[in-house]
């Protein structure tokens, strides 16, 4: 009580204190009046504003995670500006990409660094490969259809692709608004509102199936997402804490998906429906706590979150012969999670410290048990069963001791403990994972550095589950008991003031406890290397190699009678990047990337064997810039690149009208791309 | 469980109410024992009589070393009041002049140092970063218990002081300065399935904080509805999986296999559905399957070519999260 009331004592009297850095002894003698700091540059943030011209192809949409940079035209325009005001305050507004597909705007107001008001926009676009095409049409309806004058396709025919068509290109597209804004009510407290929101417009690949027939479509999405968050803040000498509160909502306008059959299907049956995300919203508060103790420190983090949504239920069926009145036209569902976090540290001397965490998480779902009677795949129907109606709750602890000697060696070891519990009403099922690791940080020489990890798990579990959830994926989802070794290594060298080398490898094996089928054991190995060398004070190259190989074993029909899959995966990558000054107006720069990927696939049973073709991946990049200063306002920039990129994997989207029955599949019989972006940039400073 | 919980919480509290003392006495004591002999040395040691003037003299931007780019930055701003240039100048961060300035050095002898930051700095990583968060106190209720102060990071290892631009809070540079220690993390941002990092429109920190806890949620599931609401839930028909942990089956910084999952499908799949019906029958097309073809529940998106909708059904009949 005493130490609380010293708590209380201190929220109410502690006076802010002067942000300081390093304060020697005689830092009041400074008589700073003096300190004119007369050759100081100080400098203002320049505004510049940049138009860029541009040609790209079409084609390098597909290489948007390297390009950046996503085209539906040929030649396009963008600009960039950015403007800064010392005057009321500073306030900063920026746009990139102006007129390119991707855009982002920001602007923000500060005062003295406390007062702020932000905004900003960005918008990426997950445009579509140009090679996919399909038969389906009316894409944007959230209907799609098939040609009136399309055969449904028997499984032992080939498919007719010379009418199929390109889908839209522009995929998806996300667009995120942000508005955050902070004021100090007080030295202590300080108060945050932030408002963001996402919407979704486009399309995204989709599977549906018939059977075991399947067809890949475009399903539409236009949904939006809303969030309000609020913020209070208290820092103080001796503690600080935290309050906060969100809303978020999330729209989704179109809740159902429908689409025509494609193969030869059940008398009368030509349509089937899919359900999309419905319409839901939830709050969340949290709030934190943390405080410095005699020799170390605590923090606790609580909260709850409530999220609900209503919906409207689709028919059983699309086929009216299985089809049966719904036992409720809606459903009304709730969860909410709680959760906590704490976590302790106490130094028990200079270079030995404990620490301490605990994590705590709970889900319920409030929703009513209903008997169901769903339908399979429009022809069979189910056997009844009511929706899962569970509640779980998952608790991590850890305990840990971290030493650290005077020349930077670092041992750590612990012992973490995982708790899970579902509680399915009539049943619970529990699993339980114990983990003891150690780990040391070590140093030899100046520069060189060294970690090695050891992890042990051992996680055990109850394996009952309800039978009467019969269920596909509540029937079979079991969390199986394992044992689990992981060792890894890990060396970092300089080798000379301009060449450093990394080593690493790792191993872990895994036995399941699975007395009949399934997983029997997993076995992972793997080793690399980088290399990273400074040629000159301008001119530098990295390197790396990784290759890696998983082993996964599972009985087949039998306890003896296993099938092993060896997956071996194998990456390079190079860069190499110059940059030079020819005189004071003329700089240039030359870089170039090479990634190589290759994943082979082995399937070994008790009397054949089968390599399955290798995926492979490869990129690479040679772009030359180079920059010429017109003046001390004005600058030219022109940009030259070259990508090129190959992926082939089996599991990617190929052709596979003539090689595979059952699936129609979007074609991409060509995953190469070639491409050259060229790019000239003014850019005007003031 | 809840029992449980709440005995650990009540227990940490009561630890917490007896070993608070109200100040930071021993706090304090414990960063001194932390303290080097330049850091008595400085906490001694004189001030320069002009401040910045007196450093820039010999410092500016031709040496190995160029610092004059601080003043197109918030720490070389005179007008903000939490500027290092509105206190002791350069001598807030680097510490008193003491005797660096000396006019004369005698042959072999050295100059008296002054604090430098980052790997190779003469101070230890918890003395580098008492100095920045003396300032940037938001940050020190949580540094401690973070990851990168308990492996010696420095506040330099990642932020540019004497740069125009710091490399972290610049989207282009900062995946780059994340990756120079987290190289798996970066090579997978530019493999076939990843967020798009490598271009610059996603950056570390829209998931990751850095100053406090691993993640900007306290639960992953949490951050990745940031984002992908719409697998929030609750459904109908939920996957068990989808509701405990995103990176059961994704891995967020980027994959070989599409939609960034973990390992390929049905492969991923078996890790659970191992054993029983058809998801157990994998393997080689000429054993099992007729006309030398291999089938949807094997090709193209695997299982998900039946089991569409994987995140979680709100289809009266999606018991199968097929529709």
């Amino acid at each position: 009580m005493r130490r609380l009331a010293l708590l209380l004592f201190c929220f109410a009297t502690s006076t802010c204190v002067e942000a300081a850095g390093f304060k020697g002894d005689k830092a009041d003698q400074v008589k700073l009046e003096r300190w004119q700091c007369a050759f100081c540059p100080f400098q203002q943030t320049p505004n510049s504003v940049t138009f860029n011209l541009r040609h790209l192809p079409k084609q390098a949409q597909q290489l948007r995670n390297q390009l950046g940079q996503q085209s539906q035209t040929d030649v396009g325009l963008s600009a960039q500006w950015r403007k800064t005001s010392e005057q009321s305050g500073q306030w900063q507004a920026q746009t990139t990409q102006l007129g390119f597909d991707s855009f982002s705007a920001s602007a923000s107001w500060r005062s003295n660094g406390q007062q702020k008001i932000a905004m900003s926009y960005r918008q990426l676009s997950q445009n579509l490969s140009t090679m996919q095409t399909s038969p389906y049409g009316g894409w944007s309806s959230g209907q799609v259809s098939l040609p009136d004058n399309w055969q449904p396709q028997d499984q032992q025919q080939n498919f007719d692709r010379s009418d199929w068509q390109q889908p839209r290109l522009d995929g998806l597209v996300w667009r995120q608004l942000m508005l955050d804004a902070s004021y100090p009510i007080s030295e202590r407290l300080l108060l945050s509102l932030q408002w963001q929101q996402q919407q979704r417009e486009g399309y995204r690949p989709i599977a549906v199936n018939q059977l075991v027939q399947s067809t890949q479509l475009m399903s539409p999405v236009d949904e939006k997402w809303q969030k309000l968050a609020l913020d209070l803040d208290l820092d103080f000498t001796q503690w600080d804490a935290g309050i906060s509160y969100q809303r978020h909502r999330f729209d989704n306008k179109l809740t159902t998906f429908g689409y025509d059959y494609a193969f030869v299907g059940f008398a009368n049956l030509t349509r089937g429906e899919s359900a999309l995300a419905p319409d839901s919203e939830g709050n969340v508060v949290s709030g934190y706590f943390s405080v410095p103790l005699e020799r170390g420190n605590f923090y606790l983090t609580a909260g709850v979150s409530e999220h609900s949504q209503q919906q409207t239920l689709l028919p059983y069926s699309t086929n009216s012969e299985l089809d049966s009145s719904l036992p409720q036209p809606t459903w009304h569902a709730d969860t909410q999670v709680r959760w906590s976090k704490l976590r302790a540290q106490h130094w028990l001397n200079s270079k030995t410290r404990l620490q301490f965490n605990y994590q705590w998480q709970s889900q319920q779902l409030e929703a009513p048990q209903v008997i169901w009677q769903p339908v399979i795949n429009d022809v069979y129907r189910a056997e009844e069963q009511p929706n899962p109606y569970y509640d779980r709750q998952f608790g991590r602890l850890e305990l840990l001791m971290r030493w650290r000697s005077d020349s930077g060696n670092q041992l750590t070891t612990g012992y973490r403990s995982h708790h899970k519990y579902w509680d399915w009403t009539e049943q619970s099922n529990k699993a339980y994972q114990q983990d003891y690791f150690t780990s040391f940080h070590g140093k030899v020489g100046k520069s060189s550095r060294y970690d090695f990890s050891l992890t042990h798990s051992d996680q055990q579990s109850s394996s009952s589950i309800p039978d009467r959830f019969s269920g596909l994926v509540t029937h079979f989802y079991p969390m199986l008991s394992k044992q689990s070794d992981r060792l890894s290594v890990r060396l970092h060298s300089p080798l000379t003031s301009r060449i450093a080398l990394s080593w690493h490898g790792f191993g872990q094996h895994t036995d399941f406890d699975n007395l009949y089928f399934g997983l029997e054991s997993q076995r992972s190995v793997g080793l690399g290397s980088e290399i990273g060398w400074q040629l000159a004070d301008n001119m530098q190259a990295e390197g790396s190699a990784n290759w890696s190989q998983h082993r996964s074993v599972n009985a087949l029909t039998a306890p003896g009678n296993f099938y092993q899959t060896d997956s071996t995966t194998r990456y390079w990558r190079f860069a190499w990047q110059h940059q030079d000054l020819f005189d004071k107006r003329f700089d240039w720069g030359l870089s170039f990337e090479r990634n190589l990927s290759r994943q082979e696939l082995d399937i070994a049973m008790a009397t054949v064997s089968d390599s399955w073709s290798p995926y492979q991946g490869s990129w690479y990049s040679l772009a030359l810039n180079s920059g010429y200063r017109l003046s001390r306002k004005q600058q030219l920039q022109v940009t030259l690149r070259h990508d090129k990129a190959y992926h082939y994997s089996w599991q990617q989207d190929l052709n596979y009208s003539n090689q595979i029955n059952d699936l129609i599949a979007l074609d991409s019989s060509n995953q190469a791309y070639r491409i050259t972006l060229l790019q000239l940039s003014w850019r005007y400073q003031w | 469980m809840m029992m449980v919980s709440y005995l650990v919480t009540s227990i940490a509290v009561l630890c917490l109410l007896l070993m608070s003392n109200g100040s930071n006495a021993e706090q304090a004591d414990k960063l001194e024992q932390l303290n080097s002999a330049l850091w008595q040395l400085k906490k001694q040691a004189d001030y320069s009589r002009k401040g910045a003037d007196t450093c820039l003299r010999c410092h500016d931007n031709s040496g190995s070393f160029p610092v004059l780019d601080i003043f197109a930055g918030k720490h070389g701003d005179p007008n903000h009041p939490q500027s290092p240039f509105v206190h002791l100048q350069c001598e807030t961060c680097h510490g008193p002049i003491g005797d660096h300035d000396a006019r004369r050095l005698a042959e072999g002898e050295s100059r008296e140092d002054m604090f430098t930051f980052g790997n190779s700095g003469n101070l230890t990583a918890d003395e580098q970063n008492q100095i920045c968060l003396d300032c940037h106190q938001q940050q020190q209720a949580h540094w401690e218990f973070n990851p990168h102060a308990q492996s010696n990071q420095t506040c330099t290892s990642c932020h540019s002081i004497h740069q125009a631009n710091d490399r972290m809070l610049q989207a282009e540079s900062q995946a780059q300065t994340c990756g120079s220690c987290h190289q798996q993390q970066l090579a997978q941002t530019k493999l076939a399935s990843t967020h798009p990092i490598a271009s610059k429109l996603m950056s570390c920190n829209d998931c990751h904080s850095q100053h406090q806890k691993p993640l900007q949620t306290p639960t992953l599931n949490q951050t990745c509805y940031q984002c992908h609401a719409d697998k929030q839930g609750p459904r109908l028909w939920p996957h068990q999986p989808v509701d405990e942990d995103c990176s059961t089956c994704h891995e967020p910084h980027g994959s070989q296999h599409k939609p960034m999952l973990t390992q390929q499908s049905p492969f991923l799949c078996q890790q659970c559905h191992g054993g029983v019906s058809h998801a157990g029958v994998v393997a080689d097309k000429d054993a099992f399957l007729s006309n030398d073809n291999a089938a949807t529940l094997l090709f193209n998106r695997g299982c998900v070519n039946c089991h569409t909708q994987v995140h979680g059904s709100n289809h009266p009949s999606g018991s199968g999260l097929q529709r």
